[in-house]
């Protein structure tokens, strides 16, 4: 989630109160956490809040939700004349300029973490839009346009550099260029942002030296452009706010395309029709009190309520909140304004009585971590993440590779329990043997006639390692266990060869003639490998199967 | 000693002899001693006369001290530091006249008095181990059971014990049973399409991103559920008749099929619902892995819990309620809501937990599903959801700092785990 910083300070002067604890309480019902580190407070937004990603937005939000300011509306004056020639890669583009803006080194700094925000969250990296910001007085002149440029013909001077260089040399040799350069380069063109004859932006890699920003600018000349209107109309809107916070006066364009023409930045308050019965029966509050409470409400969180009655409110949708996507957005919002803890609670029913249906797999697996702990062994708990490299000493089977894992050791899903009591065997070397464990977990099968290729399966396993070890004491643990499933006198072993086990001494566990599990000891050439140096006996069930032996007589 | 011998016979005969004659009278072999050490002694002189060796006496001092020594070990003894260290002893072992060798010497010194002892002596075959022999043929009666040192430590056992977190589990789940919630169940490996999809998470959403899921190669036939598919694609685009605008995108089929490793259990308690009716309450405990490094804070894979439920006149208010009421069985009486953000739910809110100890902490994140979601999961009625991490609050519950404890493959970890805080702590 975007995280602002700030200096208290400075949070404290825009707001024009200081009590932090008044400060915080409001950003908490504003959806931000808060963090005080000093002199700076570090405000983490929400990722749908684009107006809140600068401290300029957050101070206004807040106002408004404490009632110091009401709703503003903001008019462009329509100067700009931008023709563009859409870039294939990257064909839209909205401009403004904002007057008056109250830069110093500070705010400055902050403005840019604003818009690298914008970038990183919503702008998806600057694939889905980018953001151009300028000194207006530096621009060379008003006539705009947006279009493709040869990148070997076409020079510009780049930001912090005095020199000219073609496209080309921009997108290879800067830091950015080299970051950005490949998002909407279109073969030998790439998009170029003309005032007259003069580039001074290179969207989305990097402005021109011409318009560069300074402490001392006080009017910014806004460029945005993208692969989405919306967004890139959202993201303008939301720039315009926070710059606007200053009271400077705001200029728009027209955006003259080869078949429309789009006026930005659209600053309309979008009217919305509020049914109060379906507001009132999602938030459980009753069309009374909401009638009462929802004006007071709205205009706290920034709307403008035009009207309201039982059947409607009507509101205007500040242009920066472009989360809002259906009336129940703004129903979200009614419960924010009046306040989550003022809402009440209402319990729900608890049935009278519990359903008696006995859950056949519960049953099973309670019935074995019962038998197992009477025989001493310890239950585990560890992870389905486990290293490929373990699974594939005993995978006779297919098993889930991650493709973008983190790391060797856990890049592929277990399709056994076997590899996770081995690694809880190897990391317990140095206890005091033996070591008697047991899981009952989940594991994934390659299935080829399901939807997904794959299913999860339980199982159940459990181990035994020690300084030596004898047969028996598994086998008999083992005919422990299903005699308390009531399922001994049937129980039997077949002579198997299985990949990780000794020949000879690994067994295929059957109920009458169904396979329901493998008991065996490991190899010893597995054991090394894995970094074990003492043996180890191991049972895994396939709980599936072992239900379906169940005594009907135990079920519902 | 040979030398000596070789000396006389030169004084005797009284002039030079010849060394065959010297030979013939002491044998060749002892003759070469004889004659060599004389001359190292400077006892006697060799001359060369024509082609005749002959031999000729210097002088002769008695070597008295080497009989002296040899004389002292006609018998074995010990010998002292010092002698070892002269001249003439080393001489004669060299002559192998003498041989040597180093012995070692144990003290043994008796611990305990000498009463005692006598005791133990006195008591001879004491019974140590009671048999079945023991007391039928009543051999105690004739012998004494020996004392055991209780003094002693005993050799270490471990009980076999459930694992802590299992219990806790385990409890959450007889809650929301007790509750009338059903758990429902799905595979750790879906197709986006449950994971974001269906709960209206636009396909370019950050949160959709490789650096945060992981990925399985290939895909899923979604083909096989038609009709949520055709429902997914109108309402993300544009709202379909849920009464949004959608996100207004170009959604991609081939997208939604993508294999991932869900990355949270709304993806199954969301499906299970598909096409219910009301009443309905089903929640789900289970594994979800996210494309995190592992530290103290952090694991690739966690347990969350999940719910759902929908009524016919379900509110954001009985959510509210409903959360109040399950944390309150969890053990959490104090609660504040504060407004969040989901993609899938309005409103939103997450909900903090005050713990003696720790202070307000995060337990959950709730809402009421979106109505795009109500549409895609073609549902008619409010429907309330939450989540929860389950190892974070099973870390308070017992006081645990660190994530990896909880899955631990250290077995003294678990081992230690006292039974009686496993009891305790999951009440």
């Amino acid at each position: 989630m975007p995280v602002v910083r700030t200096r208290v300070s400075r949070l404290a002067k825009l707001l024009g109160i200081d009590d932090l604890e008044k400060l915080r309480e409001a950003l908490f019902n504003l959806k931000c956490e808060t963090e005080l580190e000093e002199e700076e407070i570090a405000i983490e937004v929400q990722s749908d809040r684009i107006d809140m990603f600068s401290t300029e937005g957050i101070v206004y939000a807040i106002k408004l939700y404490l009632g110091v300011e009401r709703p503003k509306i903001i008019v462009p004056k329509t100067i700009f004349r931008v023709r563009v020639e859409p870039p294939s890669k990257r064909p839209y583009i909205a401009i403004a300029a904002v007057k008056g803006v109250d830069l110093d080194k500070d705010s400055l700094k902050e403005l840019i973490e604003f818009q690298e925000r914008l970038h990183t969250t919503y702008g998806r990296n600057r694939r889905k839009i980018a953001i151009g910001l300028h000194d207006l007085s530096k621009l060379p002149s008003y006539d705009i346009t947006y279009r493709e440029v040869d990148i070997y013909t076409t020079h510009m001077i780049p930001l912090f550099s005095t020199e000219r260089f073609s496209v080309k040399e921009v997108l290879e040799s800067t830091e950015q260029g080299k970051l950005y350069g490949w998002i909407s380069l279109n073969n030998s063109k790439h998009p170029a942002l003309f005032s007259g004859e003069e580039i001074i932006a290179l969207p989305p890699v990097i402005n021109s030296n011409i318009t560069r920003l300074e402490p001392s600018t006080r009017d910014i000349f806004i460029d945005v452009t993208g692969t989405d209107i919306n967004a890139v109309m959202n993201v303008l809107n939301a720039i315009v706010y926070t710059l606007s916070y200053y009271g400077g006066e705001v200029i728009g364009a027209e955006v003259i395309y080869p078949n429309n023409v789009v006026v930005t930045p659209d600053l309309i308050f979008k009217v919305m029709h509020v049914d109060i019965d379906f507001a009132s029966k999602w938030l459980g509050i009753s069309k009374d009190i909401l009638v009462i409470e929802a004006p007071r409400a709205l205009q706290r969180m920034g709307y403008i309520v035009e009207s309201i009655d039982m059947e409607h409110v009507e509101v205007k949708v500040p242009p920066y909140r472009c989360d809002v996507l259906h009336q129940v957005d703004v129903v979200e919002d009614i419960a924010i304004g009046i306040g989550y803890d003022k809402l009440g609670l209402e319990y729900v029913q608890i049935p009278h009585e519990r359903k008696t249906r006995r859950n056949r797999k519960k049953l099973l697996v309670e019935c074995l971590r019962e038998a197992l702990i009477g025989l001493g062994y310890i239950e585990i708990n560890t992870l389905s993440l486990v290293s490929s490299n373990i699974l594939s000493f005993f995978a006779e089977e297919p098993f889930p590779q991650i493709v973008n894992a983190v790391s060797g050791e856990l890049d592929a899903l277990r399709n056994s329990l076997v590899p996770s009591l081995l690694t809880t065997f190897k990391n317990s070397q140095y206890a005091i043997l033996p070591v008697k464990i047991f899981e009952i977990g989940e594991v994934v099968e390659k299935c080829s006639e399901c939807y997904n290729g794959w299913r999860n399966s339980l199982r159940i396993a459990f181990g035994i390692m020690d300084s030596e070890i004898r047969f028996e004491e598994i086998h008999a643990d083992l005919y422990a266990i299903t005699a308390e499933l009531g399922i001994g006198s049937d129980i039997s072993l077949e002579a198997y060869r299985k990949r990780g086990f000794i020949d000879g001494r690994c067994g295929l566990i059957k109920h009458r003639d169904r396979a329901i599990g493998v008991v065996g000891e490991v190899h010893p050439e597995v054991l090394k490998s894995i970094g074990l140096e003492y043996p180890i006996a191991v049972v895994e069930l396939y709980t599936e199967t072992l239900m379906d032996t169940l005594s009907e007589k135990y079920l519902d | 000693m040979p030398e000596e011998k070789l000396v006389e016979i030169l004084i005797e005969i009284g002039k030079p002899l010849d060394i065959t004659y010297i030979e013939n009278v002491m044998g060749k072999e002892v003759a070469n001693i004889a004659l060599g050490w004389a001359r190292r002694r400077g006892w006697v002189e060799v001359l060369k006369k024509d082609d005749k060796t002959l031999i000729k006496f210097v002088k002769y001092e008695p070597l008295v001290e080497h009989r002296n020594i040899l004389a002292k070990y006609l018998n074995e003894d010990e010998v002292s530091k010092d002698l070892e260290n002269k001249d003439v002893f080393k001489e004669l072992v060299k002559r192998k006249l003498v041989s040597i060798y180093r012995r070692k010497i144990k003290f043994v010194k008796l611990a305990i008095p000498i009463e005692k002892a006598e005791e133990i002596l006195r008591l001879g075959e004491g019974i140590s181990r009671i048999t079945r022999e023991v007391i039928v043929k009543d051999l105690w009666k004739t012998n004494i059971i020996k004392p055991y040192n209780l003094y002693a430590l005993p050799p270490i056992k471990y009980a076999g014990k459930k694992n802590f977190f299992k219990e806790f589990v385990k409890m959450i789940k007889e809650v929301m049973e007790s509750l009338g919630f059903e758990e429902v169940e799905d595979d750790y490996i879906i197709p986006e399409l449950w994971n974001f999809d269906i709960l209206f998470q636009a396909q370019d959403h950050p949160s959709r991103d490789i650096h945060d899921i992981l990925m399985i190669e290939g895909v899923a036939d979604i083909n096989r559920f038609k009709e949520v598919v055709e429902k997914v694609k109108v309402v993300h685009e544009s709202g379909g008749s849920s009464g949004s605008i959608g996100w207004r995108y170009n959604w991609s089929y081939d997208k939604a099929s993508k294999l991932i490793l869900r990355s949270h259990t709304t993806a199954v308690t969301a499906r299970a619902l598909i096409g219910r009716k009301p009443p309905a309450r089903l929640y789900t405990i289970a594994r979800v892995f996210r494309r995190d490094n592992p530290d103290a804070r952090h694991s690739p894979e966690f347990t969350n819990f999940d719910g759902v439920i929908m009524e016919e006149d379900f509110n954001f208010k009985k959510l509210l309620g409903l959360l109040t009421q399950i944390l309150k069985y969890l053990g959490i009486e104090k609660l504040k809501f504060k407004p969040s953000y989901f993609p899938f739910t309005e409103p939103s809110v997450e909900g903090y937990g005050y713990v003696p100890g720790y202070g307000w902490i995060e337990i959950f994140g709730a809402g009421m599903f979106r109505p795009e979601v109500l549409e895609i999961l073609d549902l008619k009625y409010p429907v309330g959801a939450w989540g929860m991490g389950v190892e974070r609050l099973a870390m308070i519950t017992y006081g645990i700092n660190d994530i990896r404890l909880v899955f631990t493959s250290d077995i003294e970890y678990i081992r230690t785990f006292p039974i009686i805080k496993i009891l305790a702590g999951g009440i």
